[in-house]
C-alpha cells in the first residue's frame, strides 16, 4: 500500500489516467481522427501500466535499460523507481506558491501580483532581508511594466478585480 | 542569381543601415533572452517602426531581429536552465550543468560560436540552393514531410535515458498532449479536457515548453534555496574562459556540420522549425557521442543543440523566398514586412527582386553574427548570475516566465498551462525521467499526423504514396538506419570486447 | 388696426424666437466625442496574413482622421480557428477602445458551422463601420489538368480533388461545387493559401478556390483559372468568364470588414465611419495599400451590412452541406 502512495507511482497513475482518457475518447472519433491517438495511446497505456506494476516487480523494467552513448549515465539498479529527494511538505509548499501566483495574477493582474509575489517569496521562502526583497520586487515590477507594457505594448492582464475578463475556456 | 548582390551590399555599407542592423540584433537578442518571447513578437512590434524607413533598410532591420533571438534564448538556457525560446530546449541539458560547475562563461562562448557557425552554414546552404530552390520546395509534399518528421521521432529512441519503457511511455504522453485540440485535417476537436474555446488550438507550445523546462527547474531551484544549496563558483572566468569556448567548438567539426545539416533539412519542411531541429540534432549526437559527459555538461552536446537551431534559418528561408510559404512563424512575420514595403512574396520574388533575396540573406547573416559577438563579449558578466542566491533569483524567473507565457497570446489560461507543465516536469525529473522524449513527442506528433493523413487523402487511402518519391524513400531508409544503428553499435562493441578478452 | 398690430407683433415675436433659437443652435459647437488614447484593432489572424498587413496600414494612417489622434495597436488574436479575435471584440465594452476586423465569410462560416453559442458571437449584432478588399473568388486548376470550364469539371468521372485550407476557402468550395454540381473531394489541412497553391503545383490536387488577386500571382507558374465567381468579368482577367456566363449565377467574394462591439452608440460609430471614409480618400494611404499588393476598395456601413446579410443567408442555406463536408474529413 505504501508503494502505491510513492511519488513515482502517483506520477505514472496520473499519466495513465490521461492516456486512457485519450484512448477512450478516440474510440468514438472518425477513422482519421482516431488513427494516431490509438496507435500511440494503446502502447503508451501498456507501458505505463508496466511501469506501475514494476513498483512491485522492478525486474520488468531492468531488461529495457539503455546506455546514453558511452556515458556513465547508466547506473546499477536503474530499473528501480527512484524516490524523489525532496520532502513532500517542501514540494507542497512550492506548488502552493505557484498556485498563489496564478490566483494573484488572475485576481489583481500582473502589475500588483508580480511585485507582491517576488517580495513575499524572496522574504519568506528565500529568507532574504526585507530591503533586498523589496529592491528585487521593484526591479521585476519595473521590468514587466516597462518592457512588456510600455515597450512591447502587450496589454498585460489586469485582473478580474480590476475589470479584465477571463477569456472563454 | 548574382545580379542583386551589388545593391544589397551597397545598402549594407551605408552607416545608417548598419546602425539599424546592430539595433535589430540587440532587440532580437533581448527578446530571445526573455522566456516566452522571441523573434516573432519582437518583429511584430518592430514592424510599425519600419514604415518610415527606406525599403532595404527595413528588410535588413527585420532580418537581423529574426536571426538574433535564437542565440539570445541560449543565455537563460545555460545560466538558469530556462530556454529563452522553444528552439533552445535541448541547450539546457548540457549548458546548464556546465554553468552549475562554474563554466558558464565557457558555455556561453561555445553557444555563441556554434550558433554563429551553424547560422553561417545554414545561410550558405540557402545561397547554394537558390538556383534549385523551387524544385526543392516542391519535393516536400505531405509524404516527404511525414518521412522527415518520422526521422525526427525515431530519435526519441536516442533521447531516452536509462530505461526504454519509461522513456517511450513518456514520449507517448507527449504525443497525446500534442494531439489535444482541433485537427485541421480531420476537423475534430479532440480531447477537449472540458474546454470549448481555449484548447481549440491545442496546448500552446511556448507555454508548455517554458513550463516543463523552465518552471520545473525554477521549482527545483526554489527547493534548493530552502536547503541552502550554495550558488556556483565561477571557474574558467573572464576572457580566457570565453576564448576557451571558441576553441572548443573547433575540436568537434563533424558534430557542428552534422547538426547544422540536420537543422537545414528540418527547416526546409514547412511547419517544422528550430525547436524540432534543436532536440533532434542533440538526441542524435547524444547517442553517437563517445563523450562520457553527455547529459552532464558535454561540450559536444551543446555544440549540436546550438548549431542546429541557427542553421534552421537557412532552411526556413528556402520555402519562404522560393514560394512565399513561410518556413516558420518568424518567416511569416518577415514576409509581412516585405509585403508592407511593397514586395509581395511568392515565386516571382526570385524572378523579379533578387536584390531583396540577398538583403534577407545578408540580414540573417548579420543578425546571427552580431548577436553572437555581443553574447561572446558579455558572457563573462552574464555568467555571474549563477553566483546569485536562488532565493532572490527564483521568484524573478518565475514571474518573467509567466509574463512571457501570457504575452504570447495575451491569454490567462496560458499562465495556468505553464504552471501545470512546470509541476509535471518537476515530478518527471525528480523521479528519474528524461524530459526529451516528452518534448520530442509533443513537438513532432502534430506535424507527423497532419502530413500522414494529408498524404492518404491525396492517394485516396493508398499507403504506397509513402514509397513513391526518391526523397521519401531516402528519408525512410535514414529512419531505419537511425533505429538500427544502436543495435549494430552494441554488437560491434560486444565483438570488440570478445576480441579483447581473447587477446 | 389693433388686430393687425397684434398679429404683426405675434409674427415678429415668433420670428425673433425662431431666429434666436437658430442662432443659438449655430453658435453652440457640436459635442465632440472623446476617444480613448489607445485603441486596439483586434483581428483573428496571425501576423503576416493579408488582413494583418492591410490592418497595419489602416492603423498607421487612421489616427489623423479621428478626434484626439488616438494610437492604434493591432492585436493578433488568432485562436480557436479564427473565432477568438471576433469573440474578444464581441465581449468588449462598446466604448471605442476595441475595434474588430475580420473577413466576413470567415466569421460567418464559423457561425454557420458551430452556431452562435459554439462560435461565441452573433455577427449580425456587431455595429458595422465599413468594408474593403472586395475580391471575387475564383476556381483554378493546376498546370497538368485539362479542365477548361465548369461543365468539364461537372462531367468529371471522378471527384475533383481540391486543396483547401480551413474556414472560408473550404466553405466556398463546398458551396460552389454543391451549387454547380461538381463532384468534389477535399484535401484539407493546408496551412494558408500559399501552401495550398504549392500543393496544386505539386500535383497533390487538381483545383483550388482562392481570391482573384492572390491566384493571379501564380499564373506564370502554370495555374489556370476556370471561372470567376463575380457579377462581371474582372479587369485583371478579361479573358476569364464568370460562373454566371457559364450558366451558374454564383457570386462569392471575400471582404474585410471593420466593426464595433454590439451596443456601440450611433455617435461613436459615426465618428469611426467618418474617419474611415476620409481615410479611403487619402491618396498616400491608398498608395500604401496598393504598394502592399492589395486593392483598396471601399463599402460604407450600409453596404457592408447588406453584404453581411446576404452572406449570412448563403451560409445558412448551405450549413448542412458545410457540416456534412466537415464530418467526411473525420
Amino acid at each position: 500500500m505504501k508503494k502505491l502512495l510513492e511519488g513515482a507511482t502517483i506520477l505514472n497513475l496520473f499519466m495513465l489516467v490521461f492516456t486512457l482518457y485519450c484512448v477512450i475518447l478516440a474510440l468514438d472519433y472518425g477513422r482519421n481522427s482516431r488513427m494516431f491517438p490509438l496507435a500511440i495511446g494503446i502502447p503508451a497505456a501498456i507501458l505505463l501500466a508496466l511501469s506501475i506494476v514494476a513498483v512491485w516487480k522492478p525486474a520488468i523494467l531492468r531488461g529495457a535499460d539503455v546506455h546514453l552513448g558511452d556515458s556513465s549515465a547508466s547506473e546499477p539498479n536503474v530499473g528501480e523507481i527512484r524516490e524523489a529527494k525532496y520532502a513532500p511538505s517542501h514540494v507542497a509548499a512550492m506548488i502552493g506558491w505557484l498556485i498563489l501566483a496564478a490566483v494573484g495574477i488572475g485576481l489583481i493582474g500582473f502589475r500588483f501580483a508580480v511585485p507582491l509575489f517576488v517580495l513575499l517569496f524572496a522574504r519568506f521562502e528565500g529568507r532574504a532581508k526585507w530591503l533586498a526583497a523589496m529592491m528585487v520586487a521593484l526591479f521585476t515590477w519595473a521590468f514587466v511594466v516597462g518592457y512588456f507594457e510600455l515597450f512591447m505594448k502587450f496589454g498585460m492582464f489586469r485582473g478580474v478585480l480590476f475589470g479584465d475578463m477571463l477569456p472563454l475556456y | 542569381m548574382f545580379e542583386g548582390i551589388a545593391p544589397a551590399v551597397a545598402a549594407l555599407a551605408n552607416p545608417q543601415v548598419m546602425g539599424f542592423v546592430i539595433v535589430g540584433s540587440i532587440i532580437g537578442l533581448v527578446a530571445g533572452i526573455l522566456p516566452g518571447l522571441g523573434n516573432i513578437q519582437a518583429m511584430a512590434v518592430a514592424l510599425p517602426f519600419t514604415f518610415g524607413m527606406e525599403r532595404l533598410t527595413a528588410i535588413y532591420f527585420l532580418s537581423s531581429i529574426c536571426a538574433s533571438a535564437t542565440y539570445g534564448g541560449a543565455i537563460p538556457a545555460i545560466l538558469v536552465n530556462i530556454p529563452g525560446t522553444p528552439a533552445n530546449a535541448a541547450t539546457t541539458i548540457e549548458g546548464y550543468p556546465m554553468a552549475k560547475r562554474g563554466e558558464g562563461t565557457r558555455a556561453l562562448s561555445i553557444s555563441a560560436t556554434a550558433s554563429a557557425l551553424g547560422g553561417l552554414i545554414g545561410i550558405a546552404s540557402l545561397v547554394v540552393s537558390i538556383p534549385i530552390v523551387k524544385p526543392v520546395v516542391l519535393f516536400f509534399g505531405p509524404p516527404e514531410t511525414f518521412m522527415l518528421v518520422l526521422l525526427g521521432m525515431v530519435t526519441i529512441a536516442y533521447a531516452v535515458q536509462q530505461n526504454m519503457i519509461r522513456g517511450l511511455a513518456t514520449a507517448g504522453v507527449g504525443v497525446l498532449l500534442s494531439l489535444v485540440g482541433f485537427s485541421p485535417v480531420t476537423g475534430v476537436f479532440r480531447f477537449p479536457l472540458g474546454s470549448s474555446q481555449y484548447l481549440w488550438d491545442g496546448i500552446q507550445d511556448v507555454a508548455f515548453l517554458t513550463g516543463i523546462f523552465g518552471l520545473s527547474e525554477a521549482i527545483r531551484s526554489g527547493m534548493d534555496a530552502r536547503k541552502g544549496v550554495p550558488a556556483a563558483e565561477i571557474i574558467h572566468a573572464g576572457f580566457h574562459g570565453a576564448l576557451q569556448g571558441v576553441r572548443d567548438v573547433f575540436h568537434y567539426p563533424w558534430t557542428l556540420v552534422r547538426s547544422s545539416v540536420t537543422g537545414i533539412i528540418v527547416g526546409i519542411a514547412p511547419g517544422v522549425g528550430g525547436s524540432v531541429s534543436n532536440v533532434v540534432a542533440y538526441a542524435m549526437t547524444a547517442q553517437m557521442s563517445k563523450d562520457p559527459m553527455i547529459g552532464k555538461g558535454s561540450i559536444e552536446g551543446l555544440i549540436a543543440a546550438e548549431s542546429s537551431n541557427n542553421a534552421t534559418y537557412g532552411g526556413d528561408a528556402v520555402p519562404t523566398l522560393a514560394f512565399g510559404i513561410p518556413g516558420s512563424a518568424a518567416m511569416a512575420v518577415l514576409m509581412a514586412g516585405l509585403t508592407l514595403h511593397g514586395i509581395p512574396v511568392g515565386p516571382w520574388l526570385m524572378r523579379e527582386h533578387m536584390e531583396i533575396v540577398w538583403v534577407v540573406v545578408f540580414g540573417l547573416v548579420a543578425g546571427t553574427v552580431l548577436s553572437c559577438v555581443v553574447g561572446f563579449l558579455v558572457a563573462r558578466w552574464l555568467a555571474r548570475i549563477t553566483t546569485m542566491s536562488m532565493g532572490l533569483v527564483m521568484p524573478v524567473i518565475v514571474m518573467l516566465i509567466l509574463a512571457g507565457s501570457f504575452a504570447v497570446r495575451q491569454n490567462y489560461w496560458d499562465v495556468l498551462v505553464t504552471i501545470g507543465s512546470g509541476i509535471f516536469g518537476f515530478f518527471l525529473v525528480s523521479h528519474g525521467y528524461s524530459l526529451l522524449p516528452v518534448i520530442i513527442g509533443f513537438l513532432l506528433a502534430g506535424a507527423a499526423e497532419l502530413a500522414f493523413i494529408q498524404a492518404l487523402y491525396i492517394s485516396e487511402g493508398s499507403p504506397l504514396i509513402f514509397f513513391k518519391s526518391p526523397v521519401s524513400l531516402i528519408l525512410l531508409l535514414s529512419s531505419i538506419a537511425v533505429v538500427l544503428y544502436p543495435v549494430f553499435k552494441s554488437r560491434l562493441l560486444e565483438k570488440e570486447r570478445k576480441h579483447e578478452k581473447a587477446a | 388696426m389693433l388686430i393687425s398690430l397684434r398679429i404683426l407683433s405675434a409674427v415678429l415675436l415668433s420670428f425673433w424666437i425662431v431666429l434666436n433659437d437658430f442662432q443659438q443652435a449655430v453658435a453652440q459647437p457640436a459635442k465632440t466625442l472623446a476617444l480613448p488614447s489607445t485603441i486596439n484593432l483586434v483581428i483573428p489572424y496571425i501576423p503576416g496574413t493579408g488582413a494583418d498587413i492591410q490592418t497595419r496600414v489602416v492603423a498607421r494612417f487612421l489616427p489623423k482622421y479621428l478626434p484626439g489622434t488616438p494610437t492604434f495597436v493591432v492585436k493578433n488574436d488568432a485562436g480557436a480557428g479564427g473565432r477568438a479575435g471576433v469573440q474578444t471584440v464581441y465581449r468588449s465594452k462598446p466604448d471605442g477602445a476595441a475595434v474588430g476586423g475580420a473577413y466576413t465569410p470567415d466569421a460567418l462560416a464559423n457561425e454557420a458551422l458551430y452556431g452562435i453559442d459554439g462560435a461565441g458571437f452573433d455577427f449580425s449584432k456587431f455595429v458595422p463601420l465599413m468594408s474593403t478588399y472586395h475580391q471575387a473568388y475564383t476556381i483554378s486548376v493546376g498546370p497538368k489538368v485539362s479542365y477548361k470550364s465548369l461543365d468539364d469539371m461537372k462531367r468529371s468521372a471522378k471527384p475533383v480533388p481540391f486543396c483547401t485550407t480551413t474556414g472560408m476557402d473550404m466553405s466556398y468550395i463546398v458551396i460552389a461545387t454543391k451549387a454547380i454540381g461538381i463532384p468534389m473531394r477535399l484535401i484539407p489541412g493546408f496551412k494558408g493559401a500559399p501552401t495550398a497553391m504549392a500543393g496544386l503545383l505539386r500535383g497533390d490536387c487538381e483545383a483550388v478556390s482562392l481570391g482573384i488577386e492572390f491566384t493571379n500571382r501564380y499564373l506564370k507558374d502554370g495555374v489556370r483559372p476556370v471561372a470567376v465567381y463575380g457579377a462581371e468579368r474582372q479587369s485583371i482577367w478579361p479573358d476569364v468568364s464568370t460562373a454566371k456566363e457559364q450558366g451558374y449565377p454564383l457570386e462569392l467574394e471575400i471582404s474585410l470588414a471593420y466593426f464595433l462591439p454590439p451596443g456601440a452608440p450611433a455617435q461613436l460609430a459615426n465618428v469611426y465611419r467618418d474617419g474611415l471614409a476620409k481615410l479611403y480618400r487619402d491618396n498616400e494611404f491608398l498608395e500604401a495599400i496598393k504598394a502592399a499588393g492589395f486593392t483598396p476598395t471601399y463599402a460604407d456601413a450600409k453596404r457592408t451590412q447588406q453584404i453581411v446579410s446576404s452572406l449570412s443567408s448563403l451560409f445558412s442555406k448551405y450549413a448542412p452541406d458545410l457540416r456534412d463536408a466537415a464530418a467526411k474529413t473525420q
